[in-house]
């Protein structure tokens, strides 16, 4: 299961919609092998960029590599196995079980042609399940499960698809705290390129090693968590008011919240 | 204060205002009322004391001053009755045709102003021509989407007949059969002054029956009488005018299992049954050359005996309702069924 | 939320086999009882003879009965069962790729513009063409199922070519409207027997179908069985939706072009065939997906099989239920369809 997994480069991409400007001249590199972490307030175009490079947008301008290949270059299929996916809300309405779910990542690999029930297949749902630590789960109805379960039968279902990076979108939306751990702690243990939006900043600190800062459709800030996460980004960027302090175990930064800053900063107006 | 005190000040005014307004809606309100009165009275009957003409027509009562002046047919069967009684110079207008007037009574149709040969006509493009007496085949004629009710018509003194057989109420209609269609030539006769002309058609009309039933041209033969449609076939039921013809030719109908005067039967009885005789009803709308077409092109009903030899025969739909030309149905029938002999 | 447990996933394509193999054994059944049941009284050795002289075998039956079990029930009951598992596949594909577990095959529609063809035929006095497969009806209502598809296509794809979703349902219903509402028109300016003639056709029935009618039936459904399963992990691949079908490597646009496009053309067929009947392709998916899940390399041939047997017991019901005379089927799959409807409900929303 060893696959090269590439840095992803983000070449001045452009993308609009309705009129306004989602994404304007966005320029950043999400380093292989990392966990990168998107962050920026609501409506800064972090789901809309994740969107972008997994292809279910089209930027009017600019490009998306993989490594040194564009990945616009790539069939539907192959793209779908090297890129993974896991949005904010998954919904359905069929009954489906976990197994199931986590079947469906399995698509890609013979697409859409073919029966599901091909010699290893089996096997390898059977190792997703477990990479994501919901063996037990395998017979559930998706409808059964709690928050937690459902985001970990999705990123079974990325894993099932053998990315070589994986594209998470607010992944700890609606996770209670040991929960949100668990899942940012699969994901950093299975040393893929990933790109994850993030608005819980602390555990964007404590588990993106690289940040990429978004406002109103820009870039505005991209580097190491340590030398992006600063005080002044945040009062910036969110309007906060807080420190920004070396964890005390991990030495990692740890945002300690304060206020919203009282004053208005210069603010480049969209 | 200030407010309570304005409010009560306009409140005056608005109360003072009202009493001259008011007076003068109820002033203009009955002047209407009074010549909507008088209008209706110079258009309907002038002696309302004593009605000389009465009948019972579908539960309710008939009356009329005197023989009808100026009646109006609202269906093809109201207005070839009236024509069969020689009755077209009493008649201010006709209407809803479902096929052509039959040859005898066309040139007596022409005497008529056809008000609408597609349709009812509106209630007032009948009011206009003044009507004593409106009559219809159906109930629906009377319904307030179509020319409007018994009642509107009742206020204004026009007299409203409905055929017996399309009476609303079902439980007043007569079962179908020569007697109950004299009792309506008869009513004509009665409406429109013309009972020596009514008597006249029924006596022929039971003179030529009494002859065909003499003759009994299909006795002994099974009859198929096929009205419309292709997947399931609108076959004569037991009740109605094509049984009526049946009987009076002597056949027996292969659905008389069926109730009621039409009915959706099924081909695999056709089949089973394999009929003598095959009668074809005629309409504008689904003609006896397309019916037999699909028989001789059918691959399952092509091999039925009157298929083959055939034995077809045709008589137009308008023959097949029961009324004054129900009669050349049978003589129809009987006449292509080999009419003196055997 | 109760934790729901169903039987292990494993043993779920065992039983989905298993589902298969029993509903064809069901579904040979019930065609034999399609063929020895009708209005006319034969027994059941009577119709075996008549099959069998007419494949040569014995001395056969009389002309007429021969016809009857061969010319008339036989093709009515294939039909039937071949009518059946095209509506509940459409249907069944029309859910999955809208998303909308409420979606049926004349969704797009169709029946309206089908029955406008119809009824032009109906009220302008072309109805009796000769049983060759397809009669003037047919042919109308088949035009007519194209043209408001055509329509329908039109007003839901953006100027750039994308079909989008939403506005094909409101498109569909928009048309089917106006079909509708000419049709009145056509009925009410047409003469007396008009409306009998066009309700009967518009309530379905199998019994106009002959051999040569029941060839095409078959191949359209065959086609549209054939293409359909061989979507099937694209139709799976819509589960979540069609950003996480496209993130599986399935091409939506044109996935959604095909399917939409085959299921209408089926179902247009059908319904020029036999008229508009509804329920199967709605109700039918649910039964089956409750039956063996929501995977559609497994759901769909037990649609089809569940399908063919429902029509094929409705088409027993409308030529027995009243002696002599036959029922339109839709008022069968609707007298069925609906309390059978209800209680799929009810039991998922009891398991929610």
């Amino acid at each position: 299961m060893s696959h090269h997994t590439p840095e992803i480069r983000v070449e001045d991409v452009t993308w609009s919609a309705g009129g306004s400007r989602i994404l304007d001249r966005v320029a950043c590199t999400a380093p292989a092998g990392q966990v990168t972490g998107l962050i920026g307030p609501n409506g800064s175009g972090k789901t809309s960029l994740l969107s972008a490079i997994a292809r279910l947008e089209r930027p009017e301008s600019g490009r998306v590599l993989l490594g040194d290949e564009p990945a616009a270059g790539m069939n539907r299929r192959e793209f779908a196995r090297t890129v993974a996916l896991v949005e904010q809300h998954s919904a359905t309405e069929l009954d489906l079980t976990v197994e199931q779910i986590v079947e469906l990542g399995t698509i890609p690999q013979r697409g859409g042609w073919a029966r599901p029930a091909a010699r290893g297949t089996g096997e390898l749902v059977t190792e997703c399940l477990a990479t994501a630590g919901i063996t037990d789960l395998r017979h559930r109805l998706w409808q059964s499960l709690s928050g937690g379960e459902k985001q970990k039968t999705q990123l079974a279902r990325a894993f099932a698809q053998r990315p070589c990076v994986l594209l998470l979108d607010e992944p700890t939306n609606h996770l209670d705290v040991s929960a949100s751990l668990e899942l940012l702690e699969l994901i950093r243990a299975r040393g893929l390129t990933t790109v994850a939006a993030m608005h819980d900043l602390n555990l964007a600190a404590m588990y993106c090693d690289h940040l990429v800062v978004l406002r109103d459709g820009r870039v505005v800030a991209e580097g190491p968590t340590e030398s992006v996460l600063t005080a002044e980004l945040l009062a910036e960027v969110y309007g906060l008011d807080a420190l920004v302090q070396p964890h005390p175990r991990t030495g990692r930064p740890l945002v300690v919240l304060c206020g919203t800053t009282a004053d208005t900063t210069e603010r480049v107006t969209p | 204060m200030t407010h309570t005190c304005m409010f009560s000040t306009s409140h005056g005014r608005r109360v003072a205002l009202r009493t001259p307004v008011s007076h003068r809606v109820i002033a203009s309100a009955a002047a209407s009322l009074a010549a909507a009165l008088t209008l209706s009275a110079c258009g309907g009957s002038s002696n309302s004391e004593a009605a000389t003409i009465s009948l019972e027509n579908c539960g309710r009562t008939v009356t009329m001053s005197g023989p009808a002046e100026r009646g109006v047919t609202l269906n093809q069967g109201a207005t070839e009755t009236a024509l069969s009684i020689g009755a077209q110079g009493q008649m201010a207008g006709t209407a809803y045709l479902d096929d052509t007037i039959a040859p005898q009574w066309q040139a007596a149709y022409a005497e008529v102003p056809a008000l609408d040969e597609k349709d009812f006509p509106s209630r007032e493009a009948l009011l206009e021509t003044k009507p004593d007496l409106v009559t219809a085949s159906y109930s629906s004629a009377f319904d307030d989407k179509a020319v409007g009710s018994h009642e509107s018509f009742d206020e204004l003194g026009v007299a409203t007949y409905v055929s017996p057989f399309g009476c609303k109420d079902r439980s007043k209609r007569p079962a179908v059969a020569w007697d109950s269609i004299a009792t309506e030539i008869t009513d004509y006769g009665i409406m429109f002054g013309r009972e020596n002309e009514a008597d006249a058609v029924v006596a022929q009309m039971r003179e030529t029956l009494t002859g065909i039933e003499a003759a009994a041209p299909a006795k002994g033969k099974s009859i198929f009488w096929y009205d419309s449609k292709t997947t399931t076939p609108y076959v004569g039921a037991n009740a109605g005018g094509p049984q009526l013809i049946i009987d009076a030719v002597g056949g027996t109908n292969i659905f008389a299992g069926l109730d009621g005067s039409w009915a959706d039967g099924s081909w695999e009885t056709v089949l089973a049954a394999n009929p003598d005789v095959i009668v074809l009803a005629d309409a504008s709308w689904d003609t006896a050359e397309e019916k037999k077409n699909y028989l001789r092109g059918d691959p399952a009903l092509r091999d039925l005996k009157a298929v083959r030899e055939d034995a077809f025969v045709v008589l137009p739909f308008s023959t097949t309702t029961p009324g004054p030309r129900t009669i050349e149905g049978a003589t129809l029938v009987a006449g292509q069924l080999g009419g003196d002999g055997a | 939320m109760t934790a729901s447990t169903r039987a292990p996933a494993r043993a779920a394509t065992t039983t989905g086999t298993a589902w298969s193999v029993i509903l064809v054994a069901l579904l040979a059944v019930s065609c034999a009882a399609g063929v020895a049941i009708g209005a006319a009284d034969l027994s059941i050795g009577t119709v075996v003879e008549s099959i069998a002289g007419r494949l040569g075998i014995g001395r056969g039956t009389d002309l007429l009965t021969t016809h009857i079990v061969v010319d008339l029930r036989l093709p009515r009951v294939l039909a039937a069962a071949a009518i059946g598992a095209g509506l509940a596949l459409c249907g069944a594909v029309l859910q999955s790729l809208t998303g909308n577990q409420l979606a049926d095959p004349y969704l797009l529609g169709m029946s309206g513009g089908a029955s406008l063809g119809a009824v032009l035929a109906l009220t302008t006095g072309a109805s009796a063409v000769g049983a060759l497969g397809f009669g003037a009806v047919s042919t109308a209502a088949f035009l007519g199922a194209l043209g408001s598809l055509l329509l329908v296509f039109l007003i839901a794809t953006s100027r750039s070519g994308v079909l989008l979703p939403g506005r094909l349902v409101l498109a569909g219903i928009a048309v089917g409207q106006l079909a509708a509402a000419l049709t009145s028109a056509l009925v009410l300016f047409g003469d007396r027997d008009a409306a009998h003639r066009v309700l009967s056709w518009t309530l379905g029935s199998v019994a106009g179908v002959r051999w040569s009618g029941l060839v095409g039936i078959l191949v359209v459904v065959a086609v549209t069985m054939t293409i359909v399963l061989a979507y099937s992990r694209v139709l799976d691949s819509f589960a979540f939706g069609e950003r996480a079908a496209a993130s599986l490597g399935t091409n939506v646009e044109r996935s959604r072009w095909v399917l939409y496009a085959v299921a209408s053309l089926c179902t247009a067929a059908l319904v020029a065939q036999a008229g508009i009947i509804g329920f199967v392709g709605l109700v039918v998916p649910h039964a089956a997906r409750m039956l063996v899940g929501p995977l559609h390399a497994r759901l769909l041939p037990v649609v089809a099989l569940m399908g063919a047997l429902l029509l094929v017991w409705a088409d027993i019901a409308a030529r027995t239920v009243m002696p002599g005379r036959e029922l339109p089927i839709s008022i069968v799959t609707a007298i069925v369809g609906v309390p059978a409807f209800v209680w799929l409900l009810r039991r998922q929303g009891a398991r929610a």
